[in-house]
């Protein structure tokens, strides 16, 4: 019975350390299960953590360690050495450690090659936003210049608006300005006809002054002419008026009647005595007036025909310019001829009053 | 009876254990470290690990901690066990502050890019003021 007890009371002071030795075993299967999962977690990265390989030993080591302690520490019922646990725990902690710190370094890193691609990405994202910031710019900058025509457009429609009424308006004083063209034109048109017919009439004024200056010189060279005819003549009739002869003017100049015995002795057919005085009175006229032509003619009258025939006043009339000729006169000038007894000057009763010589001399008044 | 209270004390004794039976020496070596890591974590504590990684050096400080309480207890295997924890996590703070600083870092210039991006798309899609 005492046996029993005792077992009893052995069995129930067992139970409850039995119970936490399974509870702790637990606890540190989960830590060491915790630790080799972290280990393996990081050596499964070994291409990052070669930067990072002490550590990686380090937990490795830790873990091993903590088997190590394990192991020898669990008997061949598979419980562990209740004194050994807390250095287990601790190197399985210490492994979980220094896994966490080799995954803090790999973050880091991983971190840092972030950063730095973003850091990268940064000045790339202010370049493109500087470039849309400036086509932004230049946009606005169109889009203001598109917005100023519409204004100035606003203000070039009125201008435009009065330049069109301004336009109507001009067209119509152009319009009327025309009209007042075409009328002034048509004034001026008339005002050119009648300044040409004034023209034409001054022309002809004028032409008629010079003809009528011209007249009146010419008529002023007329008189002097005549004039110098005039006293020419005068002269003359006063040389003539000398040779105490009968005469008389005419149209074409003076005639002297001379009888003809005074000249010309018949039937001889001879100059008479004194003719020669008269003859050379003739001569010296001739002489003083070159140009004067002088035209004898022999009337005859009655009988005998031998002396009054024409045939014998054509002798007389010959021998007449011979002596004149003589005398001095220009034979070129004289010419000679008989008449016969065609003209007589008087009644039959008055003879040797109708036989006579009449010199005729032309050309006094033409030169 | 009196074999079995003998027993039932030996048994005893056997399975609670009696620590101060086991107690041993702490050398100088041990406590020079925890000195050490005690200052180590101080001075990590004034840099930018008390900021990233405040949580895991809050763990080192509760190992140091243990340490010194195992020191006190006489237990130097224990504490050199606390100190070697403690000085990992002090070294997984920095690694992790430095990986948290990284992110810090990382997240800003994503932040940066992401609005100059939303920047280009607000321009490309042509957003007023998108400049």
């Amino acid at each position: 019975m005492k046996k029993t007890i005792i077992v009893l009371t052995m069995l129930l002071m067992m139970l409850p350390i039995n119970g936490s030795v399974f509870a702790q075993s637990d606890d540190l299967n989960f830590i060491m299960q915790k630790a080799k999962s972290s280990v393996e977690k990081i050596l499964s990265r070994s291409h990052e953590t070669k930067p990072f390989a002490a550590d990686v030993e380090s937990a490795q080591n830790y873990l091993k360690k903590a088997e190590a302690e394990l192991k020898t520490n669990t008997n061949w019922r598979g419980k562990v050495n209740e004194a050994a646990i807390p250095t287990v725990k601790h190197y399985a902690n210490m492994a979980e450690v220094m896994c966490q710190v080799v995954q803090s370094r790999l973050e880091k890193v991983n971190q840092e090659q972030e950063n730095s691609r973003l850091e990268k990405l940064i000045p790339e994202t202010e370049a493109k936003i500087k470039i849309f910031e400036a086509k932004n710019k230049e946009i606005k900058l169109l889009k203001d210049e598109l917005a100023k025509p519409r204004g100035a457009m606003k203000s070039i429609s009125g201008e435009l608006s009065a330049l069109k009424l301004e336009k109507i308006n001009m067209t119509k004083e152009v319009s009327s300005l025309k009209t007042e063209n075409a009328n002034l034109t048509g004034q001026v048109a008339a005002l050119n006809g009648v300044v040409d017919s004034l023209r034409n009439d001054v022309v002809d004024k004028t032409k008629k002054i010079e003809d009528l200056k011209a007249l009146q010189g010419q008529k002023g060279d007329d008189i002097a002419k005549t004039r110098n005819k005039l006293n020419k003549i005068n002269s003359i009739w006063q040389d003539v008026s000398k040779i105490n002869v009968l005469s008389k003017l005419n149209t074409t100049g003076m005639t002297l009647i001379i009888p003809r015995n005074d000249l010309i002795k018949t039937p001889a057919m001879k100059m008479a005595s004194g003719s020669e005085t008269i003859i050379g009175k003739l001569a010296e006229l001739m002489k003083k007036y070159p140009d004067m032509k002088a035209q004898i003619k022999v009337y005859g009258f009655g009988k005998p025909d031998k002396t009054e025939n024409t045939k014998a006043t054509e002798n007389m009339a010959g021998i007449l310019k011979t002596a004149l000729v003589k005398a001095g006169g220009a034979a070129a000038n004289i010419s000679a001829s008989g008449a016969g007894t065609t003209a007589p000057l008087y009644s039959k009763s008055a003879v040797e009053d109708n036989r006579r010589v009449e010199i005729t001399f032309s050309d006094i008044i033409s030169q | 009876m009196k074999k079995s209270i003998i027993m039932i004390s030996l048994f005893l004794s056997a399975a609670t254990g009696i620590p101060s039976a086991f107690a041993q020496n702490i050398s100088q070596a041990t406590v020079d470290q925890l000195l050490k890591t005690k200052a180590a974590l101080a001075a990590l504590a004034q840099t930018k690990a008390n900021i990233y990684s405040k949580d895991i050096l809050d763990e080192a400080r509760t190992s140091i901690t243990k340490a010194q309480e195992r020191i006190d207890a006489k237990k130097e295997k224990a504490a050199l066990e606390s100190l070697e924890m403690a000085q990992t996590l002090m070294n997984y703070a920095r690694v992790k502050s430095e990986e948290r600083e990284a992110a810090e870092k990382t997240a800003v210039t994503r932040a940066k890019l992401e609005k100059l991006q939303k920047n280009l798309e607000d321009i490309l899609s042509g957003k007023e003021g998108a400049q």
